[in-house]
C-alpha cells in the first residue's frame, strides 16, 4: 500500500513539479536565445539571453489593472491558462514517456492544448476591449483551421504505429518504442516527409510566428488578445506563451526526431531521463531555431482569410495525403 | 560580417558609447526592461521617424530591453509626441490614466515641450505637461535618436531616484 502511494502520487507530482521547474525555465531562456538570433539576422546585437526572465520579474512587480468592462473570467484566464499548460506537461513526452502516459492519451494532450487558447480567448472577450475582441476572433478562426491537419496526422501515425505492435496504442509514449521512420516502406518515407511539413506549419501555426502572427499582431491590433492585460496577468500569459511553444515542439520532436542519448551511455533510471530530456531540449531548441527563429525573420504576417486559405487548401491536403501514404499497405 | 556599418561617421562616438554605457548601467537597476508606449497627438511624423531610427539596427535599443509595445497596458515608459491637439486630447489623457505604475512620461520632440511653431493655436493644448505630468523634455525639431535616448537615460534615473526614495520612506 505504501509502495502504491509512493509509485502513484508521489513520484508523478515530484517530477511533474521537476518538469515545470525546468521547462518554465527553459523556454523562457529559449525566447531569449530567439530574440537574440533574430537580432543577429537582422545586424543587431540584441537583448541579452536572459531579457524575457527580466521582463517576467519586471512585469510580475509592476501595477496590475483591472478594466473597468472587466468581469471575472479576465482574472481567471491566466491562472487557468497557466495551469492547463502544467498539466500538459504530465502528458507530453520530454524525451522520455510522459509521467501520467496510458493508453489513449494523446486526446487529452489535444485537449489541453487548445484548451490554453481557449482560455486566452475567454480571458479576451471578457476584457471588454474591440482590439481584444478582433484578436480573439482571429484566434479561433486560427484554430479551428490548425488543428485538423494536426489531429489527422497525429491519429494516423499513432494507428500506423499500434500495428506495428505496442503495449499501449495511442499512448504518447508509443514514439520512444517505434518511431515513424522504422515503418520501413518508401511509401511511408514519403508520407513521413509530406507529415514532418505538416508538423512544421502546424508549430508555427500554434506558436504565432512569421506568417501567423495574426492574432497577436503588435502593430495592427495593438496586440490582440494581450492587449488589455498589465502586470502579473500578463506576465502569466507570457510564462504561458512560451511553455506552449516548448511543448508543443515536443510534440514534433517526438514524433520525428525520438533518439535519445542516454542507450549510448548505458544510463538507467532517474539518470538517464535527465540526460535525454537534456538531450531532446538541444532538439527542441533546433527546431525552434527552424520554425520560429528564422520563419519570424524572413517573412511577414498574412491576412487572416489567407492564412485560414493556407491552413486548408494546403495543409490539411498535405495531411490527408501524407496521413493516406503512412496508411496505404494496412489499408490495402 | 560581411557588411559593417560605420557608426556616425566617428566624430560624436564616444558620446554614444558614453549614453550607452549608462542605458546599460541604469536598465540594471530597474529591472533591465523599460517597454516604451508611443503616442501620436497629432505630431508630423518627424520625430516618429526619430523614435523609429533609436530602435533600428544603427542604435539597437533593444540590446538594453527597450522593446516598443502596443498597448499603454504593457508599457514602462511613454513617449509622447505631436502637440497635443483637440482631438487628442483625451486619448493622450486615457492612455496615461491606463499605463501601470510606476511609469514615466518624455515628450519628444518641440511640440510638446513648449508648443514650437503651433505655440498659443487655439487647436493645440501645446506644452504637454498642461496635460499630463511630463518628467523629461527631448526638445528639437525633431530630435536626434541620440537626443532621444539621452532622453531615456534621464527618465531612467529619475526612476532610480524616485524608486529608491520610495523605498526609504
Amino acid at each position: 500500500m505504501a509502495m502504491d502511494v509512493m509509485g502513484n502520487i508521489v513520484y508523478p507530482t515530484v517530477g511533474l513539479l521537476g518538469l515545470y521547474a525546468f521547462v518554465s525555465l527553459a523556454s523562457l531562456v529559449w525566447e531569449g536565445i530567439d530574440r537574440k538570433l533574430v537580432a543577429r539576422m537582422q545586424r543587431r546585437i540584441g537583448p541579452p539571453i536572459l531579457q524575457p526572465l527580466y521582463d517576467f520579474f519586471k512585469l510580475a512587480s509592476k501595477e496590475t489593472i483591472i478594466p473597468s468592462t472587466a468581469n471575472y473570467m479576465f482574472k481567471a484566464a491566466p491562472v487557468l491558462a497557466l495551469a492547463t499548460a502544467i498539466a500538459l506537461l504530465a502528458y507530453t513526452p520530454m524525451g522520455f514517456a510522459p509521467i501520467l502516459a496510458s493508453k489513449g492519451d494523446v486526446i487529452v494532450f489535444i485537449y489541453l492544448l487548445t484548451l490554453i487558447s481557449f482560455f486566452k480567448i475567454v480571458g479576451a472577450i471578457s476584457s471588454g476591449n474591440p482590439y481584444a475582441k478582433i484578436g480573439a476572433a482571429r484566434e479561433a478562426t486560427v484554430m479551428v483551421s490548425r488543428e485538423p491537419a494536426m489531429m489527422l496526422a497525429i491519429f494516423a501515425i499513432m494507428w500506423r504505429i499500434g500495428k506495428l505492435g505496442v503495449p499501449k496504442p495511442f499512448s504518447m509514449g508509443v514514439f520512444y518504442v517505434h518511431n515513424i521512420w522504422e515503418i520501413g516502406t518508401p511509401m511511408s518515407f514519403v508520407g513521413a516527409v509530406i507529415l514532418l511539413y505538416v508538423f512544421t506549419v502546424w508549430l508555427a501555426s500554434e506558436i504565432e510566428v512569421g506568417f501567423f502572427n495574426i492574432p497577436d499582431a503588435e502593430e495592427e491590433i495593438a496586440e490582440g488578445l494581450l492587449v488589455e492585460y498589465s502586470g502579473r496577468y500578463l506576465a502569466l500569459l507570457k510564462l504561458t506563451n512560451a511553455m506552449k511553444a516548448f511543448i508543443s515542439a515536443s510534440l514534433v520532436v517526438a514524433i520525428f526526431f525520438p533518439w535519445g542519448i542516454s542507450g549510448y551511455f548505458n544510463l538507467t533510471g532517474l539518470s538517464a531521463n535527465v540526460a535525454d530530456l537534456l538531450f531532446h531540449t538541444l532538439k527542441v531548441f533546433a527546431l525552434l531555431f527552424v520554425v520560429q527563429s528564422v520563419f519570424r525573420a524572413v517573412t511577414g504576417r498574412l491576412k487572416i482569410t489567407q492564412a485560414v486559405d493556407f491552413l486548408w487548401k494546403n495543409v490539411f491536403l498535405a495531411s490527408l495525403v501524407g496521413s493516406l501514404l503512412i496508411a496505404m499497405e494496412v489499408i490495402m | 560580417m560581411a557588411i559593417t556599418v560605420p557608426a556616425n561617421g566617428g566624430s560624436n562616438s564616444p558620446e554614444l558609447e558614453r549614453l550607452e554605457r549608462r542605458i546599460a548601467q541604469l536598465c540594471r537597476f530597474i529591472g533591465r526592461s523599460p517597454w516604451v508606449f508611443h503616442i501620436n497627438s497629432g505630431s508630423c511624423n518627424g520625430c516618429d521617424i526619430e523614435i523609429i531610427a533609436a530602435l533600428t539596427p544603427r542604435y539597437d535599443a533593444e540590446r538594453f530591453g527597450v522593446k516598443l509595445v502596443g498597448s499603454p497596458r504593457h508599457a514602462d515608459i511613454l513617449l509622447v509626441t505631436g502637440p497635443v491637439t483637440n482631438q487628442s486630447l483625451e486619448r493622450v489623457k486615457l492612455a496615461y490614466e491606463q499605463t501601470p505604475e510606476p511609469k514615466m512620461v518624455i515628450a519628444v520632440g518641440a511640440c510638446p515641450t513648449g508648443g514650437g511653431v503651433f505655440y498659443e493655436s487655439p487647436f493645440t493644448n501645446a506644452p504637454l505637461d498642461r496635460v499630463i505630468p511630463v518628467d523629461v523634455y527631448v526638445p528639437g525639431c525633431p530630435p536626434r535618436p541620440e537626443a532621444i535616448l539621452q532622453g531615456v537615460v534621464l527618465a531612467l534615473e529619475k526612476l532610480v531616484e524616485k524608486l529608491k526614495g520610495g523605498s526609504e520612506k
